[in-house]
């Protein structure tokens, strides 16, 4: 799965750790995600989402690896 | 409006309740070497009940920056740590401690379960804090 959490937050001029913060989550959370080591739950996606206002499938999608 | 934090109701246990787990185990080991050296009692099984229940106590606590990623990276490091105990004891129980089957108590030799428990905690102890340092 990828995401564009990185890019999001550029667009926001917002820190890992100001997301974090925002989501409830440690910062190494945040950073995990970004790097695709840790996939979110649904809660967590629709809070990201909700910070950077737009729908989660913005900020997240499907790889064709994911259907293996 | 930040969002309060959202530990995970799977770690009932209060982030304080890691210094109860470090006193017993220093009581444990304390008492240990105190009957080693006043009475020649090597009671090892004696001391891994209380090192055990401190282990958990360590191990189930609530982190201070718990969330969804600790309580994946526990489960993870649960599933590293107890099959690593588990080959660890077959090896300490074929060569130190093999006597076969035992008649009398219908049962093959081994190490106590709360030796078991106390190293498959303290391997996944460490397995925790190297998959955060790590990842």
């Amino acid at each position: 799965m990828q995401n564009t959490i990185k890019v999001e937050r550029a667009k926001k001029d917002l820190t890992q750790a100001d997301l974090a913060e925002k989501v409830g989550v440690s910062r190494q959370t945040i950073n995990s995600i970004e790097k695709g080591r840790f996939i979110p739950s649904t809660l967590l996606s629709l809070k990201i989402a909700h910070v950077f206002e737009v729908n989660v499938d913005h900020i997240f999608s499907l790889e064709a690896s994911d259907w293996e | 409006m930040p969002a309060k934090n959202s530990p995970s109701p799977i770690f009932v246990y209060p982030n304080w309740m890691k210094i109860v787990g470090v006193a017993m185990i220093l009581g444990a080991i304390l008492i240990f070497i105190y009957r080693i050296t006043s009475f020649k009692i090597f009671d090892l099984a004696g001391a891994s009940f209380p090192i055990a229940f401190g282990l958990i106590l360590i191990f189930f606590s609530r982190e201070k920056d718990s969330d969804e990623r600790t309580v994946y990276l526990k489960f993870k490091a649960l599933a590293l740590g107890v099959p690593m105990a588990a080959v660890i004891v077959m090896i300490i129980n074929y060569y130190y401690n093999f006597e076969g089957y035992s008649i009398e108590t219908d049962s093959w030799y081994s190490i106590s379960a709360f030796e078991y428990l106390s190293l498959a905690l303290v391997l996944s102890l460490a397995s925790f804090h190297y998959l955060k340092y790590k990842e």
